[in-house]
């Protein structure tokens, strides 16, 4: 069975369209800029990519018009009483179904799936909920015991959409976006027809900031420099960027995609999981990492010639992006030379549990258009990283390799092809 | 469909014990495991009770269990532990438990998957880490964030068993356990795993989510405070909410002939999983899902309504949830519902949340194998309403071929298990 992706949607301080999103990274924009969400934490930099802004309310305004009735009051009934970081979720589903044309076509309630990706999704949250309590208990939110599940994503998603089958979160740290695909590669082996697959927000909150600023995880770089924080293989990386950010897509067999008339927008061709059986960071493995990358191609029946461009990790992390280059060199062996390389992180940080789902669309979106990102504030590439850097414009590529590699260890690659024949 | 899967490890640890013959003894003789908190603060929470294990010591078991591992995997088990906050301590010595039982080699441990069952999970260390940054954040322990991520468990597994194999967790709300349990088949349907190790991890009630679970009703906080024991009874006329609980369960999940082929015991034959949604985020226990739940997992295991034997209930003790579920069993199994046993283990043990559907397979599984349920404690009156046999009256002989392992969650996610015992 071929899997389709049928439907993509983005929130992102970029942009929330999936093509204004590539031609504003195409274009070399930054989406980093003050840490507004919080206080910033003394050990955290205050550099990130903020949606604390969003407009949730213009976007409500714009889906209204679009979506089904029943949905929107679904939509109307929830979103006024879930955290923020739901609402975004509900945002994104929605735009996500609409893309692929979710009403269209016949299919039970009960064969439509939905998967959500992440976990601890909101620590902002929890903390002020705690601080509530501290004064209060009962000033808490009356249904917490509801909200604070990172379930309540999934199954706020699964109320909109009336979905009746399958349901749940999976987990893999920085690499849950990809490991949600596979989940829904499951579903559908197991006899879901579509799968709503939705990476909700990670909120960071000021615990999570303070303690990756003193684990040295995070950029060093301050307000007066946003925009250069985040430099993925660049010699002065000094740590990841913090960022918001939510996506979703839809998934669902080619031939049902036909059948629906809906057209495909990729071909999801592999992905596959691994660990590197150590928990503590940042102790990435090249040599697990090539060993998993090498089996995602020969899940997809591919070799290192097949592939046309590598979405990165890429966190801009001194240890992490050299370990991948390592496992680039190690896994497509001569190829590594031709291929090029984009790091979308150098413009919208890293949305942590989310990042790898957002990538993919974006790789969807540059298959599609024939139109690539580059990567930005590689003023001084790390010479020990011999990567070919993507130049941002037109290139057709057809094949894309989409690499995640978690916290902990947690590794899941995914490859994905264009769709010739729409 | 596709090939046959094997429990060949089991562990658990709640209030009753940490072994899987002392946990079943316990659940026979009907013992309770819910006290007053001991180790939770709840000066400030309408809720006083629940299964405290909070200062569980790992050191005597693993003393117990590290001679069954691999001297390799002892040797990571003991330099892990140290660093580990409560929920991950006693998860990951779970998971070695399981590893043990499974008697499995250095060369086998080293190509599982993991799946961890849990979302969540470490939310009491999440809350000492609130409490550290409001006092002095430049003094936060350094490894804060990485230990209060879920994944961080199933990553540490992943180290203790040496494997690079695919390492994750899955999470469904209080039926998260038989949403890894599906995983786990997937794990060997579809991703070429041998075996899959699986923990049910114990999630760490804090006084805020104590609390939270206390604001929206669900909760026994009115009746039992000085009678704790008495306060988790399914079914019972006076049943006013769920008891919160400490625990955890771990299994291996292994391919059958592999199993066999390495000549290891097995415990049962998980048979199917199943989860289906209500496409309802609130907490509204529904018939229709449940029974479809049920269906799905039978027509998974090619089985019929007249192969099951056995029901370990979900039935949490509150008043609507407890009898929804006896309706969803009726409807999934017709008439044959008046010839099954059904029972309450969080009569005994109260609620671990995402770890109850693993928890309360091992005991199920146990109790398969002895031939002989436990009763559903506390049904001082059953409500009148019930009517189906929810072995009430006392541990009861039974022979089981197969059971039915249900688990209802929040936001409407339904998942059930069935496991088949493992003939000779």
């Amino acid at each position: 069975m071929s899997a389709v992706i049928t439907g993509a949607a983005v929130l992102t301080p970029l942009a929330d369209t999936v093509d204004g999103l590539l031609d504003a990274l195409a274009a070399g924009q930054s989406g980093i800029g003050p840490w507004r969400a919080f206080p910033r934490p003394p050990a955290a930099a205050g550099v990130g990519g903020d949606l604390s802004g969003y407009d949730v309310q213009r976007r409500l305004l714009e889906l209204r018009t679009q979506l089904p009735g029943v949905v929107m009051t679904r939509m109307d009934k929830m979103v006024r009483r879930v955290p923020w970081a739901t609402k975004l979720s509900l945002l994104v589903a929605a735009d996500a179904a609409l893309s692929a044309r979710w009403w269209l076509g016949d299919v039970a309630a009960e064969d439509l799936a939905v998967v959500c990706a992440g976990h601890n999704l909101t620590p902002r949250y929890g903390h002020d909920n705690w601080k509530k309590f501290q004064v209060e208990p009962d000033y808490m939110d009356a249904l917490l015991a509801v909200h604070m599940l990172d379930t309540n994503h999934a199954a706020c998603v699964s109320e909109l959409l009336g979905t009746r089958g399958g349901i749940g979160t999976v987990g893999a740290s920085c690499a849950s976006g990809n490991l949600a695909l596979r989940a829904a590669m499951d579903e559908l082996a197991d006899g879901a027809r579509r799968v709503l697959v939705v990476a909700p927000i990670y909120e960071y909150g000021e615990t999570t900031l303070q303690a990756l600023g003193l684990m040295g995880a995070t950029s060093e770089a301050g307000p007066e420099d946003v925009a250069r924080a985040s430099r993925p293989f660049d010699r002065d990386r000094s740590g990841f960027v913090p960022s918001h950010g939510a996506a979703a897509v839809v998934i669902e067999s080619a031939e049902d995609a036909r059948a629906r008339g809906v057209p495909a927008l990729a071909e999801l061709l592999a992905v596959e999981a691994s660990s590197d059986a150590c928990h503590r960071p940042p102790r990435p493995s090249p040599v697990e990492q090539a060993a998993l990358i090498r089996r995602a191609l020969q899940h997809a029946g591919l070799g290192p010639r097949d592939i046309d461009l590598v979405s990165a990790h890429a966190a801009s992390t001194p240890v992490g992006d050299l370990a991948e280059a390592r496992a680039l060199a190690l896994a497509l062996g001569d190829e590594v030379d031709r291929i090029p390389v984009n790091a979308a992180k150098s413009m919208l940080g890293h949305s942590g549990w989310a990042a790898a789902l957002i990538e993919v669309i974006i790789a969807i979106a540059e298959l599609r258009r024939g139109l690539v990102h580059g990567t930005v504030n590689l003023d001084h590439p790390d010479p020990r990283i011999p990567l070919v850097f993507a130049q941002p414009g037109e290139l057709p590529v057809r094949t894309v390799l989409k690499n995640a590699f978690g916290f902990g260890g947690l590794n899941c690659v995914s490859v994905l092809r264009r769709v010739d024949d729409a | 469909m596709g090939r046959r899967l094997a429990v060949t490890g089991m562990a658990v640890n709640t209030p009753l014990g940490d072994t899987l013959d002392g946990t079943l003894a316990a659940l026979l003789e009907g013992r309770s495991a819910v006290t007053r908190w001991r180790t939770i603060d709840t000066s400030r929470c309408y809720s006083k009770i629940g299964a405290d294990i909070g200062d569980y010591d790992v050191f005597p078991r693993v003393a117990a269990i590290e001679g069954r591992l691999p001297p390799a995997a002892a040797a990571r088990l003991r330099r892990l532990l140290p660093r580990l906050p409560w929920s991950a301590r006693l998860g990951v010595t779970l998971a070695a438990d399981a590893m043990a039982d499974a008697t499995l080699t250095d060369h086998e441990l080293g190509d599982c998957h993991v799946v961890v069952a849990g979302h969540n999970l470490a939310s009491a260390y999440a809350e000492s880490g609130f409490v550290g940054f409001a006092k002095d954040p430049a003094n936060l322990p350094i490894g804060l964030e990485l230990y209060s991520l879920d994944t961080t468990q199933a990553a540490c597994v992943s180290e203790l068993a040496g494997s690079r194999g695919p390492t994750y967790t899955v999470g469904g709300a209080c039926a998260s356990g038989n949403l890894a349990l599906l995983a786990a088949a997937r794990e060997i349907h579809h991703h070429g795993a041998t075996r899959v190790v699986v923990l049910g991890a114990l999630p760490e009630p804090s006084p805020g989510s104590l609390h939270a679970f206390a604001m929206i009703g669900a909760l026994s906080i009115t009746s039992f405070n000085t009678t704790p024991e008495r306060a988790s009874r399914p079914w019972d006329a006076a049943r006013e909410g769920f008891v919160p609980a400490q625990g955890g369960a771990a299994m291996v999940i292994e391919d059958w002939h592999a199993a066999k082929a390495r000549g290891a015991h097995i415990h049962a034959e998980l048979m199917a999983a199943a989860v289906v949604s209500d496409a309802n985020h609130l907490t509204v226990p529904d018939e229709g899902g449940q029974a479809r739940a049920i269906t799905l997992a039978l027509r998974r295991a090619g089985l019929h309504a007249q192969d099951i034997d056995y029901v370990s209930a979900h039935a949490t003790s509150t008043p609507q949830g407890d009898l929804v579920e006896l309706r969803a069993l009726r409807q999934a199994l017709g008439a044959h519902a008046d010839r099954i046993k059904i029972n309450a283990t969080k009569s005994m043990l109260g609620h671990t949340f995402s770890a109850a559907a693993l928890v309360e397979g091992v005991a199920a599984i146990l109790q398969m194998n002895a031939g002989r349920l436990h009763r559903s404690c506390n049904i001082d009156q059953l409500d009148p309403a019930v009517d189906l046999d929810v072995c009430a009256d006392g541990p009861v002989d039974w022979p089981v071929r197969t059971l039915l392992n249900d688990a209802f969650g929040f936001g409407g996610i339904n998942a059930v298990s069935i496991f088949r015992r493992s003939e000779a």
